[in-house]
């Protein structure tokens, strides 16, 4: 046992952050702690007064709390909720078996034939689907090369940008789209009818795929974010065993 | 390079700042060594509360300013080690250029001490 057990549990009860963060923080709390114990001691104070001297040099203000709070919880706190929650097996079958339902009705509604209708607008999500494949596949490469848990997180934004940017160019598509056929249909009145079913054909599925495109690159946000929180769990795990 | 110029409400965070970035320059140092290298150096000057540092730091590291990394000497507990990055040595050089600036304009109106 650490002679700093109670002060650590009470600055950690303070820390109001996921428990892997929380965990690497004390262990950087707890290492200082005791280096300066060792430094107070080597100048002659007695162990009592080099562990008190030490506490109360670490020790921390309520504002200093808030502010490595808030430095830790920018944009991840939820993030983190969300992953964590989720992490009983049922959880992540029913989520799969969703994603699955997704993909499997779409293609049984329309077989392969919304491919033939997708407007040019498609191919700059094809190309966002290529770059999360080659992402995905670098990131297990990574995960397999044991890279630290800070740098893998530190890369978790890039299937978040995919996917809003297949949203972005998915409704922007339909938006142009839509506007170019009314011009169209303006300047021909007599093949309206046609004209709008082709631009709504074309435009809902470019639509449909970029919104599977989004799927997909949550779905692959949260089985790495999923990983990458367990590996930091990990990793806390092995600092917090006291030597 | 960039102007960069100290705000009066951050005067004593970016001093802070600048005393870390300029410790870590000359090498990696763990938090504890930070404090207490920062507190011989001045002589006393500056002394580092251990809790006022660790939101520096972490801020710095998120900043990408300075590299955090876990170091294991052997026999002993696990440690969180600092690293000045190439973007902290620039930002560290920018505030160099700033606390100039801003005690040159200090003594221009207090002036130096008279014999």
């Amino acid at each position: 046992m650490s002679r700093f057990n109670i002060f650590l549990h009470r600055t950690g009860e303070r820390l109001a952050l996921p428990k892997a963060t929380r965990s690497l923080i004390l262990v950087e709390i707890a290492a200082d702690l005791e280096d300066l114990f060792n430094h107070y001691v080597q100048q002659g104070l007695s162990e009592d007064e080099a562990a008190a001297r030490a506490e109360e040099k670490v020790d921390m203000s309520d504002e200093a709390l808030v502010e490595l709070v808030r430095i830790h919880s920018d944009a991840r706190g939820w993030t983190d909720r969300i992953v964590r929650r989720a992490q009983p097996f049922g959880e992540r079958i029913a989520m799969a078996l969703i994603v699955l339902f997704f993909i499997v009705a779409s293609a049984l509604e329309h077989g392969v034939r919304p491919l033939a209708h997708l407007t040019g607008f498609a191919w700059p999500i094809f190309g966002i689907l290529l770059a999360l494949l080659v992402y995905f596949i670098v990131q297990m490469a990574r995960f397999s090369d044991h890279q630290s848990p800070r740098r893998l997180r530190d890369s978790l934004a890039t299937p978040l940008f995919l996917g809003a940017a297949s949203l972005v160019v998915g409704f922007a598509g339909t938006g142009i789209e839509l506007y170019r056929t009314l011009m169209r249909m303006a300047a021909n009145p007599e093949h309206s009818g046609p004209l709008f079913a082709k631009a709504i054909l074309g435009s809902t599925a470019t639509l449909a795929i970029a919104l599977l495109v989004t799927l997909a690159a949550g779905v692959a946000w949260f089985f790495l974010a999923g990983r990458v929180a367990r590996l930091e769990d990990d990793v806390a795990r092995t600092f917090m065993e006291v030597k | 390079m960039t102007t960069f110029e100290l705000e009066p409400q951050t005067l004593a965070r970016s001093c802070h700042e600048a005393l870390i970035l300029a410790t870590l320059a000359h090498g990696p140092r763990h938090g504890y060594q930070l404090a207490l290298e920062i507190e011989d150096r001045s002589e006393g000057s500056f002394r580092f509360n251990h809790g006022t540092l660790y939101p520096i730091l972490h801020k710095l590291e998120s900043n990408g300013l300075i590299d955090g990394s876990w170091a294991e000497p052997a026999g002993k507990r696990k440690r969180r080690q600092y690293g000045l990055t190439a973007a902290g040595r620039k930002h560290l050089n920018r505030l160099r250029d700033a606390w100039s600036a801003y005690f040159e304009s200090l003594f221009n109106i207090i002036g130096r001490s008279e014999p």
